[in-house]
């Protein structure tokens, strides 16, 4: 069966089943290796992307479930006002990857969080991330990346 | 279009396809007549690769796994050959007997490639140094290096970038003692720097194990024992194999 995906707002025809996840259709069909596989079962957040703004774990996410919808993942590019691109520059100021694995799952997280709150609180913060697990333990910097992604996404915004 | 010679084509097309891989793969070539016109890229030693535009790539020869060996080499490597820090990139080395012994354990790569890893440096620097002192018709010890270029000591305003000598290195010759800078030297070594690998992490450009893609390669899935020190009595694999996709079970 074809099926047609709107991938970071580029469009791509694949030929694989529908109940395919759309993980494997990411980095075995598509071959977009930024997205990651981490436990295959939305246990761990490394697999996170964007679909029609919301961070979803695509290792469980059939192929059906996105047709029609905007998918975005860590490959995508940004431009400098872009959440992405702030958090981008957040995560090299703090230094944030140690290994780096699970950091792409993180930044899709991140990026539906600062989407929808411009001013997150730590625990804010500590509840959206709650699913992306970083076995290096960078969870201090990954709050300190998105305050400053935030602040900087505020002062483009023009608020305070 | 500008008719261009075969000549300008060549050099066109080498640049523009990154010297990099003809000075892996030909480093036979380097040191012949018929290359040096067309050197846009050289490898200095197996761990050192250089452009003409001075920009350097350092080639690791240890596994990254978050240790940021990377950075701490190229750090290593760029003290003590006097470059130009931002200038300095990494690659991974593929597995080569030309740089030795690639297993990565026992937290041993720093403290095994300190040494080596500085007098490949201090030989690299010695031979640009020597191809700058006999351009200036000089000794080399009135030669000296800051970052990435060649210093005349004589004539105060007279320097020479290392990517501008590479036509004019005798690799053939390794100078031998060279001197390892001291300690109270050190540029980079001994202070913080950022990784040379996270902006590459948030743009997804590091390829890791799992990203590996070779054609018609097939993923294997391991089922284990539930139990602490099972073992296996029988399987049946009829319900596996019925799944789309699955090829065998073993």
């Amino acid at each position: 069966m074809k099926t047609k995906l709107n991938i970071n707002n580029q469009i791509h025809i694949v030929e694989v089943a529908a109940d395919t996840p759309l993980l494997w259709v990411l980095r075995d069909t598509l071959k977009f290796k930024g997205t990651k596989f981490g436990c295959g079962k939305a246990q761990c957040g490394a697999c996170t992307v964007n679909i029609n703004g919301q961070a979803q774990r695509s290792c469980v996410t059939p192929l059906s479930y996105v047709v029609g919808k905007h998918i975005r993942t860590i490959d995508d590019s940004a431009s400098e006002e872009d959440i992405l691109h702030l958090l981008r520059q957040a995560w090299i100021e703090h230094q944030v990857p140690q290994c780096g694995y699970c950091q792409s799952g993180q930044i899709m997280t991140a990026l539906a969080l600062l989407s929808v709150n411009n001013k997150p609180s730590d625990q804010q913060i500590d509840e959206a991330m709650q699913g992306n697990i970083c076995r290096c333990g960078t969870y201090s910097r990954l709050r300190s990346g998105i305050k400053t992604a935030a602040t900087a996404l505020r002062k483009i915004q023009g608020v305070s | 279009m500008t008719d261009i010679s075969r000549r300008q084509f060549l050099k066109t097309s080498i640049t523009a396809t990154g010297g990099l891989l003809l000075a892996c793969h030909l480093p036979g070539l380097i040191n012949t007549a018929a290359a040096q016109t067309l050197n846009t890229t050289i490898e200095l030693n197996p761990h050192i690769i250089i452009q003409t535009s001075g920009a350097i790539t350092i080639m690791i020869p240890k596994s990254e796994m978050g240790q940021d060996i990377q950075t701490t080499l190229a750090m290593i490597i760029c003290d003590e050959l006097d470059a130009d820090w931002a200038q300095v990139d990494v690659a991974q080395a593929p597995l080569n007997d030309k740089y030795g012994d690639q297993a990565t354990y026992s937290s041993m790569s720093t403290i095994s490639l300190w040494q080596p890893m500085r007098e490949l440096a201090a030989q690299a620097r010695a031979i640009f140094i020597q191809a700058a002192a006999a351009k200036w018709n000089i000794n080399s010890k009135q030669c000296f290096c800051i970052k990435g270029y060649v210093y005349n000591s004589q004539a105060r305003l007279l320097k020479v970038g290392y990517g501008e000598l590479i036509n004019d290195l005798d690799l053939s010759i390794k100078p031998k003692n060279v001197v390892l800078k001291d300690v109270k030297d050190f540029s980079l070594i001994g202070k913080s720097k950022p990784s040379l690998r996270i902006p590459k992490i948030v743009n997804a450009e590091t390829k890791y194990g799992l990203d590996l893609d070779i054609p018609d390669m097939k993923y294997a899935a391991v089922a284990r024992s539930p139990f602490f020190g099972g073992t296996l009595k029988h399987y049946n694999a009829e319900k596996t194999l019925s799944i789309p996709g699955v090829i065998k079970v073993i």
